[in-house]
């Protein structure tokens, strides 16, 4: 692909320095990158490695909005854009920034997607002709005219991605721009870069996956405002692989052909399972190894009978049936709009069934006060921004404490313990807005715990964090469930899934179409309908016959001889 | 539902944006030409013929508590305050008299049938058909954008009022009980919704111009609408009764 790639660079950064007002650190330290036509690269990096910074520089959004030193040159087909205002750019440079829903502002689907042409002058004949296609692609088909600010999460991000899509600009920037859809939507907006790529476009994606890294021209991975490793995956993520670093997960195939001792080039599927069963003799399991065998009935934590609800006129929960019991670790997953956080704002009273009974602890939901409701179930938000609002993190769990009606003897000793658990201790006075998103997701979880609710919701706790500070949150999760707290987690990563949970629940069109453990993984008509993909290392270990939740599992399976043993 | 605008398929969403924004103020000079109540209400009864024909009726219905006090206080006011020629009285009630209730009707009526002339313009038309209705009439492009822009902003800081809301429900904040304590409950959403507000309206501008608003030359619309015969039949219909009013207000 490389070879065929015209050598003109279409973004040039030149020496580029910035650092934003109001902070000691460079977000970008002399950075020198040019980016050939037509080329697709990834940019990783863990949190605070200066990505957005870089993709805001592309189209001078850095420096013209974000105030701070700046020094360098950026250049768009060898012209400086220092000059040029931000409008200017948007005709080179496409932008689809991580936060997607601040880019949704017109009436409807179509209105947003022809915004960003109309600027630009396209005749709108083709504006049209183009909005039909995408919106096909996109699934948006029939509707042209909903109201954008209704949509779903993951319907507002791929609106987000269209409409720049829509723009028809040379060069395409990715700000993580998949962070809110299921596995099989993200998949849907891969392919569709791989076609504009295949048009001659410049494509840069942010994104976490080293996966999605291994199918680009090139990967950059910066730390601390710096390049730190730069070409071809081929070459970069082996060299990886021998010296890790934080925040960046290694390719999962490669990971485990690694710890195998097999040399480790990207590979598919299929290919590293010849490579694997070359050197081992793996045999067949079924179902996964690991048997919890779940015998005894717990006591019931959270009871949902026949729920249903709808919105407006569209029916989001058809009939749910669903009993969480004391001490579980529940994982829910499903397709973008098939009812999951519905079904968790109803558990935790925010929403009322048209139809059924929810019943906390053998309580109904709907007799609860907010107080009680707090007090028994603790809700962690998708966006920790949406959570917190205050601007010292002390005040923040008071507020909880004080809406409870907590005596304020108990203040101190609480919020200690709050803050503990999620790692924060001597943090009280910090502002909240000023740490990383994986910090404002722990004084999130910290600003529930302080009510000590025997159940906790978190919706999608690992969204937008990098693998370490995905890691922490996880292992943080993981022994507040050790500790006795019911956990009930909607995730769209199978991974973290299989991993974690107890006992995973699959839902589509506002049913649950599974229950069970993570051999409901094996079952790919299950799959299908829940817009899940398999992870690699368990759609490998699913041709062994059971589904490993990690890579260090699957290699200790193909080692200890479990599955098989090393061939003489 | 956070917009005005409804989506249907009504005599008024077949009308250019062009149209409706002349016969607005149409409207308004025509409640302004008489203090009859009862043509008044026949102009308010006419409105709402063109609601139901639009299949807006709905909108009006949820307006109807403004709708409704919009007409009682005036009404009520003038009952007492306007004497009249004769100053007859009105059913025995001291200080009300026929003529007040007369003249407090048209002046209740004339608000109502400019609120709902208003809601009529705003529910079958979108926020960006006005804006480009507006450069119709000369008006540049990110003028008109930016007269339309606190349409485009209220369902942005509903939708953050209610997120917020929720995320502070969730964190024990009863907003469900008797009326007063509810609006204590509304004060502290009330900072984290102005900043989240604040910093949305900022992302707001940089993603406006990271799609090329305000970008030197020519800007196209998909929303263009050509004067069609309904459009041309509505005007005359509304020029005609402005100039019979007038010239019955001229002979007066």
């Amino acid at each position: 692909m490389s070879e065929k790639l015209s050598p003109t660079p279409a973004i040039e950064l030149r020496d580029v320095h910035f650092t934003y007002q109001g902070t000691q650190m460079p977000a970008l330290n002399g950075i020198s990158l040019a980016f050939l036509r037509g080329s697709f690269t990834v940019v990783m990096g863990p949190s605070g490695a200066g990505k957005t910074t870089l993709a805001r520089c592309i189209n001078g959004i850095v420096p013209k909005y974000y105030r701070g030193d700046f020094s360098g040159d950026v250049r768009l087909s060898d012209q400086s854009i220092g000059a040029r205002t931000v409008p200017e750019n948007a005709a080179d440079v496409g932008m689809v920034f991580q936060d997607f829903e601040s880019q949704i502002f017109s009436t409807d689907i179509l209105l947003d997607l022809s915004f960003g042409p109309e600027n630009l002058g396209h005749p709108p004949a083709d504006i049209l002709d183009r909005a039909r296609e995408i919106m096909h692609s996109l699934h948006f088909e029939g509707m042209s005219d909903r109201d954008s600010t209704a949509l779903s999460g993951g319907q507002k991000q791929r609106l987000a991605i269209a409409s720049v899509l829509m723009m028809h600009t040379p060069i395409i920037v990715l700000d993580e721009p998949t962070t809110d859809l299921d596995p099989l939507s993200r998949i849907e907006i891969l392919e569709l870069l791989a076609v504009i790529r295949r048009s001659g476009r410049t494509v840069i994606l942010i994104d976490h996956s080293p996966e999605v890294a291994l199918s680009a021209d090139r990967v950059i991975v910066l730390n601390a405002g710096e390049v730190v490793a730069d070409g071809d995956p081929v070459t970069v993520f082996p060299a990886m692989l021998s010296m890790p670093m934080p925040g960046i997960r290694a390719p999962q195939l490669m990971d485990a052909l690694r710890r195998l001792g097999i040399p480790p080039c990207p590979v598919t599927v299929a290919e590293t399972e010849a490579l694997i069963r070359n050197r081992y003799r793996v045999g067949s399991a079924s179902g996964t190894r690991e048997s919890e065998s779940r015998t005894a009935i717990p006591e019931p934590a959270i009871r949902v009978e026949g729920v249903r609800f709808s919105y407006s006129s569209s029916r989001v929960l058809d009939g749910i049936d669903l009993m969480i019991g004391r001490g579980d670790f529940v994982a829910l997953l499903g397709r973008n709009g098939s009812g999951k956080t519905t079904l968790a704002k109803h558990v935790n009273g925010i929403l009322t069934p048209d139809e059924g009974q929810v019943w906390i602890g053998g309580m109904p939901v709907s007799g609860m006060s907010a107080g009680d409701l707090a007090r028994s179930i603790g809700y962690v938000f998708q966006n920790p921004d949406h959570q917190l609002f205050c601007p010292r993190i002390r005040e923040e769990l008071e507020f909880g404490l004080r809406q409870g009606g907590i005596d304020k003897s108990e203040w101190d000793g609480r919020i200690e313990s709050a803050l503990e658990a999620v790692g924060l201790t001597g943090r009280e006075t910090a502002d909240p807005f000023m740490l990383t998103k994986g910090d404002r997701q722990r004084v999130a979880v910290a600003s529930v715990l302080v009510m000590t609710p025997r159940i906790i919701v978190l919706d999608e706790p690992t969204t937008g964090l990098d693998h370490r500070d995905q890691l922490g949150m996880m292992a943080l999760i993981e022994r507040l469930n050790r500790e006795g707290h019911t956990i009930v987690m909607i995730t769209h990563s199978m991974t973290v899934a299989m991993q974690f949970a107890k006992r995973i629940v699959l839902m589509a069109g506002g049913r649950v179409i599974g229950d069970g453990d993570r051999s409901l993984f094996m079952r790919d008509e299950l799959l299908v309908e829940a817009g899940l993909r398999r992870p690699p290392i368990a759609d490998l270990s699913a041709r062994f016959g059971w589904i490993a939740s990690s890579v260090e599992e699957f290699v200790a399976c193909v080692r200890e001889g479990a599955c098989g043993g090393e061939q003489p | 539902m956070m917009t005005v605008y409804r989506v249907r398929r009504g005599f008024l969403h077949g009308l250019s944006p062009v149209t409706k924004l002349m016969l607005l103020p149409g409207v308004f000079l025509l409640s302004l030409l008489s203090d009859d109540p009862f043509v008044l209400a026949g102009l308010t009864a006419g409105l709402i013929a063109v609601a139901v024909g639009s299949r807006l009726h709905g909108l009006v219905w949820s307006s109807r508590v403004i709708l409704g006090l919009l007409f009682v206080f005036p009404a009520v006011m003038w009952t007492f305050m306007y004497q009249g020629m004769n100053g007859r009285g009105f059913m025995g009630i001291p200080g009300a008299t026929t003529e007040g209730v007369l003249y407090g009707s048209a002046m209740g009526l004339r608000l109502v049938a400019m609120l709902v002339a208003g809601l009529l313009l705003l529910g079958s038309t979108r926020v960006e058909e006005i804006a480009w209705g507006l450069t119709r009439f000369g008006l540049p492009y990110r003028l008109s954008f930016a007269l339309t822009l606190a349409f485009r902003l209220v369902p942005l800081f509903f939708e953050t009022y209610r997120t917020i809301e929720e995320a502070q429900r969730s964190r024990g904040l009863d907003i469900r009980r008797s009326a007063l304590e509810r609006l204590r409950g509304v004060i502290p959403l009330l900072i984290p919704v102005f900043v989240a507000g604040l910093r949305r309206t900022d992302q707001l501008a940089v993603a406006l111009e990271a799609k090329g608003f305000g970008r030197p030359g020519k800007r196209t619309s998909v929303v263009s609408r050509v004067m069609r015969a309904g459009d041309w039949i509505a005007l005359a219909a509304t020029v005609l009764l402005i100039v019979f009013f007038g010239v019955v207000r001229a002979s007066l």
